[in-house]
């Protein structure tokens, strides 16, 4: 089975065919493909060669995994740990239905093995990832309990469009209003009215709502609150520098500051074709203060008041979840039963001893009690 | 009449699951016996897993858990997910 494809791991005289390869998954725009390729396997702040495992069929790519490095800290030392994030899994549509993709992992999973590396993890998988990741040795530590919160425009648009669908003669004068609703209501963060923003902002000295990053300051941030010990990226200046030039994705920044930066929230939306851009994410969001933190959400409700806002609630405190549950955000509600885990947390072993437990500073990889997520850790944000 | 024992029963449920991996690689020609891997094996790619996942439930009619039991050995073969699904189905 099989026998027309070679495993390999990837060389620099591939790199124009990954490209193109992704054009079945990144986005169908070569250039912007490039621009993704090299942000994230060249300019990576950990890992700066490309680790990367294709099936070539007479010698083209059709197939492929990539690797990208992490920095996780965990317990009261935060001493950093480098890691690999899967991501990137992609076959040609004329190779599919060909099991490649079980191969292509079990080539990279021994090779990684020999460079020395312990464990790989994933956070945002889909559903038909989740459960061949299952399949081949990955645990979850569980779902990210995603939160959602539709506008209430949005939820009203919703609601009577579907009724409208069902009265034919009025469908089509519905369907114009509908859209012209809609354009409004997808609107990207960059075409967000200034005025719009002033009004939001009015009476609140402290914050401001940003195009650009301030990394150093965010991670000075980061440094002062200091954490709980569970696992979570290290959020110093390199990572946010290098985080935020994602070329498949924009990103908005909300500060509340004084003599120092006292609180941000991250904005994030696909730009994509290929991908869900209904929604924006809140990715990172950290304060000195819960006065600070809901000052934040506030006025991103107030800013995005037409826009379907989600994040990931999994591992927040308590106090934030239900700060989250009285501005209108929801727990999402799983299709079926079989996505229900999805998005999740997965780690695998790339140890060749059997463990039963995988730990990281002495902490569980497959308990969720032990992680600190964000979603801007993933490549879901 | 139509038979409708759990042998009978069990063999239509073999028989579409059979179709339904067949259809999900394009490199199987008739090679698939009660006993061949289909996890372990590489055989199932993740789309194909999938669709057995949602077969699956569906012939179980009930919710399954994938995180609390070990795919590799419980949906391995032909004759393992019939297993499963005649477990779940009794409830146990």
């Amino acid at each position: 089975m099989g026998s027309d494809y070679e495993l390999v791991r990837y060389q620099p005289d591939l790199k124009s065919q990954v490209i193109e390869l992704q054009t079945h998954l990144w986005s169908p725009h070569g250039a912007l493909n490039a621009a993704y390729f090299e942000w994230k396997f060249e300019r990576n702040p950990y890992h700066k060669e490309p680790l990367i495992y294709l099936a070539m069929h007479q010698g083209k790519s059709v197939g492929m995994r990539g690797f990208f490095g992490v920095k996780w800290e965990a317990g009261v030392s935060s001493h950093p740990h480098a890691g690999l994030y899967a991501d990137d899994a992609v076959i040609a549509p004329e190779h599919r239905k060909r099991a490649l993709m079980p191969r292509i992992m079990a080539t990279a999973f021994a090779d990684l093995a020999n460079r020395g590396y312990d464990y790989v993890f994933n956070l945002s998988a889909g559903q038909t990832t989740f459960l061949s990741s299952l399949a081949m040795g990955w645990r979850s530590a569980g779902s990210m309990q995603p939160m959602q919160r539709r506008s209430g425009g949005v939820a009203l648009r919703s609601g009577l469009r579907r009724t409208a669908q069902r009265l034919p003669l009025a469908s089509r004068t519905v369907d114009g209003l509908f859209d012209r609703w809609d354009v409004k209501g997808h609107r990207t963060l960059e075409q967000i009215d200034d005025k719009q923003i002033q009004r939001a902002l009015n009476g609140y000295p402290c914050l401001s709502f940003e195009d650009h990053p301030r990394c150093a300051d965010m991670a000075a941030l980061v440094e002062r609150i200091g954490h709980s010990g569970r696992i979570r990226h290290v959020r110093d200046t390199e990572y946010f520098n290098w985080r935020f030039q994602n070329p498949l994705s924009r990103y908005r920044f909300l500060y509340w500051a004084k003599e120092h930066l006292e609180g941000y929230l991250v904005l994030h939306e696909y730009t994509s074709d290929f991908a869900d851009r209904l929604f924006v994410n809140i990715v990172d969001w950290e304060a000195s203060s819960e006065t600070v933190k809901t000052e934040l959400l506030q006025a991103t409700l107030r800013i995005l008041a037409h826009r379907r806002l989600e994040i990931w609630s999994a591992t927040l405190p308590q106090i934030t979840v239900e700060l989250l549950g009285r501005s209108g955000f929801k727990l999402t509600q799983p299709a079926t039963s079989l996505t229900q885990q999805c998005p999740a947390i997965l780690v695998r072993s790339l140890r060749t001893q059997q463990e039963d437990e995988w730990r990281l500073d002495g902490l569980q990889l497959t308990d969720l009690a032990s992680w600190d997520i964000r979603m801007l850790y993933s490549m879901a944000g | 009449m139509q038979n409708t024992s759990p042998e009978a029963g069990r063999q239509d449920i073999r028989a579409r699951l059979i179709a339904l991996i067949e259809a999900s690689n394009a490199e199987l020609d008739g090679q698939l016996a009660e006993d061949t891997s289909l996890i372990k094996s590489g055989m199932l790619d993740s789309l194909g897993l999938f669709n057995v996942a949602v077969f699956i439930e569906k012939e179980a009619g009930r919710k399954v858990d994938i995180t609390t039991f070990d795919l590799t050995t419980e949906w391995d073969t032909i004759s393992d997910i019939l297993n499963f699904i005649q477990k779940q189905r009794a409830g146990r």
